[in-house]
């Protein structure tokens, strides 16, 4: 078992892709055409790689995503986002409890391993 | 979707691998217990010494399969496999290569695939504020992925830094795959131990 950030998304992929090409060589199947692994760079953020690459190399006649949960990536079950605006301090709940903290990790796409909310009461300060 | 290259076989490949499964009756039954994991490494620590990989051994493993088919009373698979093996395939013998494929890149390249992903994670290829393609983790990634690459004989090409493509074939038409090598940042306070 290998734990690590890439573990399953997505680099475990990459290797077994590379290992399973090698794979192929070692066959002495003959080889009519190209099979192609494209690595991207920056599918979490911007993706700014793929698109790069596209606008000077031909894609692939198919091509299948390999991303999360290998090996063949069908598709995300889809997540839904809350987000709840409130200026600090305020008691809209009329819960007599007034937010003043709130740790929660880093993103909406990363689930945190922990979450923190810090209120006040009364001029009680608990968490 | 029509594929009529040999792609097909790694892509098959690829959806077997860590399913630990295989479908079909009768002789895929038998193909399936002999390429499961155990009598796998039976197979290779009995016949092919530890470490050792490429072209002959591979013939080797093969042959082996289809002597324990023949031996099981399933001539008709291993006669498939032979003549798919020979270049000759039809639908019935891809699945089958397909999965010797993958039996033999999992015996055979387990230890090599396990330190392989575990030196790709001690790369720590989230955003910052350097763009990624920049970013010294991920060009150190890159470098050691082309000399993976080069080392399994496979091709690789380094556009900026955007995009790697790796591959094997030189034919005309490209069935591709994409991964990525980013990952999410951590708050590394909640980890115990760095990659």
């Amino acid at each position: 078992m290998i734990w690590g950030r890439g573990a399953i998304d997505d680099k475990s992929a990459l290797v077994a892709i590379m290992y399973g090409m090698r794979a192929l060589l070692d066959s002495g199947l003959p080889l009519r055409n190209r099979l192609i692994l494209l690595v991207g760079s920056d599918e979490e953020s911007a993706n700014e790689d793929i698109t790069t690459y596209l606008k000077s190399n031909a894609p692939p006649a198919k091509t299948v995503v390999v991303d999360f949960a290998y090996p063949v990536f069908c598709a995300e079950k889809g997540w839904c986002g809350l987000w709840l605006k409130t200026s600090r301090g305020a008691d809209a709940l009329q819960t007599g409890l007034n937010l003043v903290d709130l740790q929660s990790g880093l993103s909406p796409s990363i689930v945190p391993g922990s979450a923190t909310a810090t209120f006040t009461r009364r001029g009680i300060r608990s968490a | 979707m029509k594929i009529k290259f040999t792609a097909l076989p790694l892509l098959l490949l690829l959806t077997c691998i860590q399913s630990g499964r295989a479908g079909g009756a009768g002789g895929d039954t038998t193909l399936t217990r002999i390429l499961e994991d155990k009598s796998s490494e039976f197979i290779s620590t009995a016949v092919v010494p530890a470490g050792r990989t490429g072209p002959l051994v591979f013939k080797q493993y093969a042959e082996l399969v289809m002597m324990e088919l023949r031996r099981s009373g399933e001539k008709r698979v291993a006669d498939q496999l032979e003549r798919c093996l020979n270049g000759q395939y039809d639908v019935a013998c891809r699945n089958r290569l397909a999965w010797m494929l993958h039996a033999y890149a999992r015996v055979f390249y387990r230890d090599d695939i396990i330190s392989a992903t575990s030196r790709l994670i001690q790369f720590r290829t989230f955003a910052t504020d350097v763009r990624n393609r920049l970013n010294p983790e991920f060009v150190r990634q890159k470098t050691y992925l082309q000399g993976l690459a080069e080392k399994l004989g496979l091709g690789f090409r380094d556009i900026d830094g955007f995009v790697q493509e790796i591959w094997v074939g030189d034919g005309g038409e490209s069935f591709g795959l994409m991964v990525h090598t980013d990952v999410r940042p951590v708050e590394e306070k909640s980890w115990t131990s760095g990659p």
